[in-house]
């Protein structure tokens, strides 16, 4: 199972990875500066993508355009999203929930790690919960 | 509290917000009347980012090579003592992060605002930052157990008509990205797992 990071900052990204990492979880994780780079990889990854993690303000697509798209392609919808982003108004946040009603969360930057862990944790491990786990080798012939 | 001290307040909230989450340092935030950076002189790293609104300007924040080196590495948790993209990139996100701050504090008192992307550049000459148009200035010195760096906030507040036709256009920019997504689903021809 994978995770997107969405973010035009490449600091950012790497912040968010950190913490990604630092909770445990070693899934492969795809990053993407823009959101029409995010459509790209969504677009061939749908199937295995267990979280996506995005910013509002990031140039050619942003985020708001981004979770309007995939609010609107239903293999796509239930993808869980979480926003992280600067953009903090109680109008921004009803904006984006508007748009994908199934938003999993939304985090205002600054954030701590905590702050992140709480909220990316629960999705990751239910999302695992989820996932088959890949089929065992057969045992080498003796 | 008229409009500068409103704006000094939002961004002295967001300043400490910000270092105390991210950095972990508890900062000391003091207005300046000049708006020359205390890091003239040296080799500067300038991040700045614009906003439109009702209220309209734009938030630069100004580092000697060294802080930025600091202020990334506590972000990324990790040494850097040479300025590299991350430190420019880091940089812009600070003055992002700023700047959201004080947007979100400012709307309560009905000023709403659309950020722009950041731009950082870097100079090795000494650096002055001149003031444009009829606008106010406030500096912001920040200083703290680990680095310094000003905030220079110039902002003014808009005229209604031009608020209306920017939001206008900016509306109208907004892009559909569904159908490029469906276009690559339906050429790999699968259904996504249930979730």
């Amino acid at each position: 199972m994978k995770i997107v990071v969405v973010d035009d900052s490449g600091v950012q990204r790497k912040m968010i990875i950190n913490i990604i990492r630092k909770a445990g979880f070693d899934n492969e994780i795809l990053e993407a500066d823009t959101g029409k780079t995010a459509i790209q990889i969504v677009g061939m990854n749908f199937k295995d993508i267990g979280l996506i993690l995005c910013d509002w303000n990031m140039p050619v697509m942003n985020g708001y355009e981004f979770i309007a798209g995939m609010a609107k392609v239903p293999q796509v919808a239930g993808i869980p999203i979480v926003m992280v982003t600067t953009e903090g108004t109680e109008a921004k946040i009803e904006q984006a929930y508007a748009v994908h009603p199934n938003l999993a969360g939304y985090i205002i930057k600054p954030f701590t790690p905590d702050q992140l862990r709480a909220k990316i944790e629960p999705i990751l491990k239910l999302a695992q919960a989820d996932t088959p786990p890949a089929p065992t080798p057969p045992p080498p012939q003796a | 509290m008229d409009l500068k001290e409103q704006l000094i307040q939002a961004l002295t909230d967001s300043l400490v917000e910000t270092c105390t989450s991210v950095f972990s340092v508890v900062p000391m935030v003091e207005k300046k009347d000049d708006i020359t950076p205390r890091t003239a002189g040296g080799g500067n790293i300038v991040a700045s980012l614009g906003f439109a609104g009702n209220l309209e300007g734009s938030l630069v924040v100004v580092l000697s090579d060294k802080a930025a080196c600091k202020v990334v590495a506590k972000m990324i948790c990790c040494d850097i003592t040479e300025v590299n993209q991350d430190v420019l990139d880091g940089s812009g996100e600070l003055a992002n992060i700023l700047t959201g701050g004080m947007k979100m504090r400012i709307a309560g008192m009905n000023y709403n605002v659309e950020l722009c992307i950041p731009t950082v550049i870097r100079s090795g000459d000494p650096l002055s930052i001149a003031k444009l148009g009829k606008t106010d200035v406030v500096n912001l010195s920040v200083t703290s157990a680990e680095f310094d760096f000003d905030v220079i906030l110039s902002y003014a507040v808009a005229h209604p008509a031009a608020t209306a036709a920017k939001s206008a256009q900016s509306e109208a920019k907004k892009e559909d990205s569904s159908n490029t997504l469906l276009d690559m689903i339906n050429k790999a021809g699968g259904q996504a797992p249930e979730k």
